[in-house]
C-alpha cells in the first residue's frame, strides 16, 4: 500500500509542478517585457554605438473575462468641404463603429465647423436609436475649429474618465484647421497634455485638404493612431480597425524607464517621445494592445571594453495598469554587454530581429529628413537621401536575412522615384507621413 | 369763405396734428434709446454671464496650483513627476531662498523640455524680480501669476513663496489652458447673436451662437477676461439686423384716431362755418328781394301819384297839397329802400360804382329840388355856392344817395339851425362837396362813430334817435369806392361833412 500512495504522491506532485512551470512560464494575463541588445557582443575598444529594444507585448485576455469598457468621443468635420459623399461615409461609419460597443461602454459625438455642435453627449451606449438620429442629423457647411472641436471631445470624454476605461477621442477632419490654434505645435501641445490624463487621440485624415503635420503631431503626442483616408468610401473600415484597435486595448499608463550604468550613454530614442536626463530614459505610452508589441528603440553608446569583459548595461523596468486584473504590473529586465576581440563572435551574436527593427526606425527617422528637403524644394537631394536609404535597407536584409526589409527598400525607391511629380506631391506627403507614423509607433494598421 | 377763416381752420387742424405726431415721433426715438441702452445692457449682461464661469475656474486652478505648490517636496523627482502626470502644467520651476535657480536643476543633466523652458524664461533668470511684483509697504505678496511673451504667444507661471523660503511655480500648458475654457464655454447662444472668445493675438480660440455670416460686423460689445487673462477677451456680435421693434399697435391707434378725430372737427367746423355764411347770405339777399319788392310798388306810387297832380286844376290847393305830401313821403321811402339795398350790397362786397359823365351842379340841384318842400316844411333856409357846370366822371346815382343822406340827415337833427349850406368845388381830379349846417354839432366822442352800421346819436333833448343808423355807413362805403372819402370836419358849431370823389374831368355825353 505505502508504494502505491507514494506513487501517486509523487505523480500529482510532478504534475503539479509542471502545471505550475507551465503557467508560470505563459503568463496569461501579464503582458511580455523584452529587452535586448542588437548586438549583445561588441569589439573591444570603442566607445561604440548600439541598439537596444525594449518591447511590450500584451496579453490577450482570458475567454472568461470581458474585455476593459471603452469611453469614445468621435470628432467629426462637417466643414463645408465635407459636404456630399464625405459627410455621408463619415456618418456611416460612425454609425457602424458604434454597433461594435455595448452597454458598458460610453460614447459621445462631437461635430464642428465654425463652432462647435455636441450632437450626442457623452452617454451609454444603450439607446442607440437615439444615437443614430443625432448623427444623421449631421450636415456639412462652415469652416474648420479643429482646436475647438478636440477640445469639446475632450470635455465630454471627461464626463466618464476612468482608469479603468479606454479613453480615446477619434478625430475626422478633411480640411485645414482654420479657426483657432493651427500650429502643429499647439495641436502636439495639446496631445501631450490630454495624454497626462490618460486620454489619446487618433486622428483621421480624410482626402487631401487636411494638415499631415498637424494630425501626426496630435496623435503622436497623445499616444493614438494616424490614417490617411483618401476615398470616403474607405472610412468604414477605418473607423472598423480603429474600434477594433480600441477594444483590444490590455494595459493602460505604461511607464518604461532605462536606466543606464555608469559609462554608457543615451543617445537617442527613435520614433517616441522620450524624456533623457543624464543615465535615465523615460518612455511614456498610454496604452499596449492585445497581442500587439510596442517597442523603445534607444540608441546608446557602449563605453571602452576590454576582450572578455562582461557588464551591465543597463536596467528596464516597466509597469503599467492591467485593465483585467485592476492592478499595477511591474516587469524588470537586464541588458547586458560582453566584450569580444573576435569580429566572428559580434557576427554570431547579433540579434537579427532587433538589428531590423533598428535599420527600419533609422531609415524611417531619415525619411523624414527626405521630405523636410522636399518641402524646401530640394528635390534632388531628397531623391538622393531616400536612395541611400534604400540602398542601406537593401544591405541590411541581406545581413540579418529580414526580406521585410527588402520590400520596405523598393517601396523608399518607389518614394524616391515619385518625389517630382509636382501633382501628386500633396498626396504622396500625406501617405508618406501616414507610413513613417505607421513604423515608428508599431501601428496595427 | 374768407381767407382768414380758412387759414384759421387750417392751423386748427394742422397745428394739433403736427403736435400729435411730432411727439408720437419722439416718444418712438427715445423708445428706440431705451431699447438700444437695454441691449447694450443685455449684452454686458451676457458677456459677464459667460465670463463669470471662466473666472471661477481660473481662481479654481489657481487655488488648486497653489495647494500643490505649496506642499510638493521640492526635489527634482517629486517636480519632474508633478510635470509628467498634471495635464495643465507644462513645467515647473523652483527658486531657493536666495533666489538661485533650484529647478530645473543647474548642475545635473536636463530634458530636452526642461532646456526649452530655460530658453523661454530666459529674461526671468536675468532678473527673478521680474517674476514678482514689488512689495507694498508693509505687504508681502507670497503668490500670483506672471504673464510674459515667448515670440507672439503668452505665457503664464502661477508661483508660490513658501513658508520654507522657496518659491516654487508651474509654467501653464497654453493650449490646454485655451482648451479647458473652451470647453467651459456654452454652444448654445442667443441665435441673432455671435460669441467669440479670442486670445491675446486676436486669434478667434472658439466662437458660438448664430451662423458666421460672410462678413462678420465689428462687435458689438467687447468684455475682456480677468487677470491673468486680461489680454484675451470676449465679443458679442449682433449678426441678425437689429430689428427695431414696431411702434406698439396702441401709439398708432391713438395717433390716427386723434388725427380723425382732429379732421372730424375741422368738417364740423366747416359745415358750421359755411351754414352760417348761407344762412347770412340768404339773409341778405332776402333784404336784397325785400328792397326790390317794395321799389316797384314805390315806382308805382311815384308814377301815379304825378298822374294825378297833372290832372288837378290850379286852384285844387289841398288834394295837390295832400299828393304833395304822398310823393315826399314815398321818396322818403325810396331814399331809405336805396339805402338798406346799397347796404345790403356793400355787406355782401357787390356795391359798385359807375361813373358817367355828369355835372356836380346839376347833381346837387337835382338833389335840393326835391327835398324843398321837406327843407320849407322845417325851416331851413338853403344855400349853394356851385362852380359852373363842369363835366366830370361821378356816378349820379351814388353821390345823390350820398347827399340824400346828409341832407336828410340835417333835416332830422339840425332843423333847429335853421341853414343849410351846400359848397363844390374842384382840386384836380378831386372833387370836394361841403354840406354845412347850424345844428347843435356832433359830440366830440362820437365823432368816428356816426359811420358805423347801426350807430344812432341819442340825443335826449330832441327825443329818442330817429333814423335807421345805417345811412353815414352806407354814404361813406360809397364815397370811398368813389376814389373820396366822406369826413366830419371840425367846426365850432354845427356840422359840417366834406364828400370828396374822384371825378377826373370828361367830355360831355354827345
Amino acid at each position: 500500500m505505502k508504494p502505491l500512495i507514494a506513487f501517486w504522491t509523487s505523480m500529482l506532485a510532478i504534475i503539479g509542478m509542471t502545471v505550475a512551470a507551465a503557467s508560470a512560464a505563459i503568463p496569461r494575463d501579464q503582458a511580455r517585457l523584452d529587452a535586448a541588445l542588437g548586438t549583445p557582443v561588441v569589439l573591444e575598444g570603442g566607445p561604440s554605438r548600439a541598439f537596444v529594444k525594449i518591447a511590450l507585448t500584451g496579453f490577450e485576455f482570458a475567454p472568461d473575462r470581458e474585455r476593459a469598457p471603452v469611453n469614445i468621443a468621435i470628432v467629426l468635420d462637417k466643414s463645408g468641404s465635407m459636404g456630399g459623399e464625405k459627410i455621408a461615409h463619415a456618418r456611416e461609419a460612425a454609425i457602424m463603429a458604434i454597433e461594435r460597443l455595448d452597454r458598458r461602454d460610453v460614447v459621445s459625438v462631437v461635430a464642428y465647423d465654425n463652432s462647435v455642435q455636441v450632437l450626442v453627449p457623452a452617454t451609454r451606449v444603450s439607446d442607440r436609436a437615439a444615437i443614430h438620429r443625432a448623427i444623421r442629423n449631421l450636415h456639412a457647411g462652415g469652416s474648420t475649429a479643429l482646436f475647438a472641436g478636440v477640445s469639446k471631445g475632450a470635455h465630454e470624454l471627461r464626463k466618464f474618465l476612468e482608469r479603468n476605461r479606454v479613453n480615446r477621442v477619434i478625430l475626422l477632419s478633411d480640411g485645414l484647421a482654420n479657426v483657432g490654434p493651427s500650429s502643429p505645435a499647439a495641436l502636439g501641445n495639446l496631445g501631450r497634455s490630454l495624454a497626462k490624463e490618460g486620454i489619446s487621440v487618433t486622428t483621421i485624415g480624410l482626402g487631401l485638404g487636411y494638415n499631415e503635420d498637424l494630425m501626426t503631431r496630435l496623435a503622436g503626442m497623445s499616444d493614438g493612431n494616424h490614417a490617411f483616408v483618401e476615398h470616403p468610401s474607405q472610412l468604414a473600415g477605418i473607423f472598423d480597425l480603429e474600434f477594433g484597435d480600441v477594444l483590444s486595448v490590455v494595459g493602460q499608463e505604461v511607464e518604461i524607464i532605462i536606466r543606464c550604468r555608469p559609462g554608457v550613454r543615451p543617445i537617442r530614442v527613435l520614433g517616441r517621445d522620450a524624456e533623457i536626463a543624464g543615465d535615465t530614459v523615460r518612455v511614456d505610452m498610454n496604452q499596449i494592445y492585445g497581442g500587439q508589441e510596442k517597442f523603445v528603440m534607444l540608441e546608446v553608446e557602449v563605453p571602452a571594453g576590454q576582450a572578455g569583459e562582461q557588464r551591465e548595461l543597463a536596467s528596464v523596468d516597466a509597469s503599467y495598469l492591467n485593465l483585467q486584473t485592476q492592478r499595477r504590473d511591474r516587469l524588470s529586465r537586464q541588458v547586458n554587454v560582453s566584450y569580444t576581440h573576435r569580429p566572428e563572435a559580434v557576427q554570431k551574436n547579433t540579434d537579427t530581429a532587433v538589428m531590423k527593427d533598428a535599420v527600419e526606425q533609422v531609415v524611417n527617422e531619415d525619411s523624414k529628413k527626405a521630405v523636410q528637403l522636399r518641402d524646401e524644394g530640394k528635390v534632388e537631394e531628397a531623391r538622393e537621401v531616400l536612395r541611400q536609404n534604400a540602398q542601406k535597407l537593401r544591405e541590411s536584409a541581406g545581413a540579418y536575412a529580414a526580406p521585410e526589409l527588402e520590400t520596405f527598400a523598393e517601396e523608399m525607391e518607389a518614394d524616391a522615384q515619385r518625389l517630382d511629380d509636382r501633382e501628386d506631391l500633396n498626396r504622396q506627403r500625406k501617405a508618406l507621413r501616414k507610413k513613417q507614423y505607421e513604423k515608428e509607433r508599431q501601428q496595427s494598421y | 369763405m374768407r381767407p382768414g377763416v380758412a387759414i384759421a381752420l387750417l392751423l386748427v387742424v394742422l397745428l394739433p396734428g403736427v403736435l400729435f405726431v411730432a411727439s408720437a415721433v419722439r416718444m418712438m426715438a427715445d423708445r428706440e434709446m431705451l431699447l438700444e441702452h437695454r441691449l447694450a445692457g443685455h449684452r454686458q449682461v451676457t458677456l459677464r454671464q459667460v465670463e463669470q464661469p471662466l473666472a471661477d475656474w481660473l481662481a479654481t486652478l489657481g487655488a488648486r496650483l497653489d495647494s500643490t505648490l505649496g506642499s510638493i517636496p521640492a526635489g527634482t523627482d517629486d517636480l519632474r513627476a508633478l510635470v509628467r502626470t498634471t495635464p495643465w502644467v507644462r513645467q515647473a520651476l523652483a527658486l531657493d531662498r536666495d533666489g538661485q535657480r533650484h529647478f530645473p536643476p543647474p548642475d545635473e543633466p536636463l530634458t530636452a523640455q526642461e532646456r526649452d523652458f530655460l530658453e523661454r524664461t530666459r529674461l526671468l533668470w536675468k532678473d527673478r524680480g521680474i517674476l514678482y511684483p514689488a512689495a507694498a509697504e508693509g505687504q508681502s505678496v507670497d503668490r500670483g501669476w506672471y504673464a510674459w511673451y515667448w515670440g507672439d504667444e503668452m505665457n503664464l507661471i502661477r508661483w508660490v513663496r513658501r513658508k520654507d523660503g522657496m518659491l516654487v511655480g508651474a509654467e501653464l500648458d497654453p493650449a490646454r489652458l485655451a482648451a479647458d475654457i473652451i470647453a467651459l464655454l456654452p454652444d448654445a447662444a442667443p441665435a441673432d447673436a455671435l460669441l467669440r472668445l479670442r486670445n491675446e493675438r486676436g486669434v478667434i480660440l472658439y466662437q458660438w451662437g448664430a451662423d458666421v455670416p460672410d462678413h462678420p460686423p465689428a462687435p458689438a460689445a467687447v468684455r475682456p477676461l480677468e487677470s491673468p487673462l486680461a489680454a484675451w477677451r470676449l465679443e458679442y456680435l449682433d449678426v441678425a439686423p437689429v430689428r427695431s421693434t414696431p411702434p406698439p399697435f396702441w401709439l398708432l391707434g391713438v395717433v390716427s384716431l386723434g388725427c380723425l378725430l382732429m379732421l372730424a372737427l375741422a368738417g364740423y367746423l366747416y359745415r358750421a362755418h359755411r351754414r352760417e355764411v348761407e344762412i347770412a347770405g340768404q339773409r341778405v339777399s332776402f333784404v336784397n328781394q325785400v328792397s326790390h319788392e317794395l321799389k316797384t310798388p314805390l315806382t308805382n306810387i311815384r308814377m301815379y301819384s304825378e298822374l294825378l297832380e297833372r290832372e288837378l286844376a290850379e286852384d285844387e290847393d289841398k288834394p295837390r297839397h295832400y299828393l304833395g305830401v304822398i310823393r315826399t313821403e314815398s321818396e322818403r321811402l325810396s331814399r331809405l329802400i336805396a339805402n338798406v339795398l346799397s347796404f345790403a350790397r356793400s355787406e355782401r362786397s357787390k356795391l359798385e360804382i359807375s361813373p358817367r359823365p355828369a355835372s356836380i351842379t346839376q347833381i346837387v340841384s337835382g338833389t335840393l329840388e326835391t327835398f324843398r318842400p321837406v327843407l320849407d316844411q322845417a325851416g331851413i333856409e338853403v344855400v349853394t355856392r356851385l362852380p359852373d357846370d363842369d363835366t366830370a366822371m361821378i356816378d349820379a346815382d351814388a353821390v345823390e344817395q350820398v347827399l340824400n343822406n346828409l341832407v336828410g340827415n340835417v333835416e332830422k337833427y339840425a332843423a333847429g339851425g335853421g341853414r343849410l349850406e351846400i359848397a363844390a368845388s374842384r382840386a384836380g381830379e378831386m372833387l370836394e362837396v361841403r354840406v354845412t349846417d347850424a345844428g347843435p354839432g356832433i359830440p366830440s366822442d362820437q365823432r368816428e362813430k356816426i359811420f358805423d352800421a347801426f350807430h344812432r346819436v341819442d340825443d335826449r333833448l330832441t327825443g329818442p334817435a330817429a333814423g335807421t343808423g345805417i345811412g353815414l355807413s352806407v354814404a361813406r362805403e360809397l364815397a370811398r369806392l368813389h376814389g373820396g372819402d366822406l369826413r366830419l370836419l371840425e367846426t365850432d358849431e354845427g356840422a359840417c361833412f366834406s364828400l370828396t370823389l374822384h371825378a377826373p374831368l370828361a367830355e360831355a355825353d354827345p
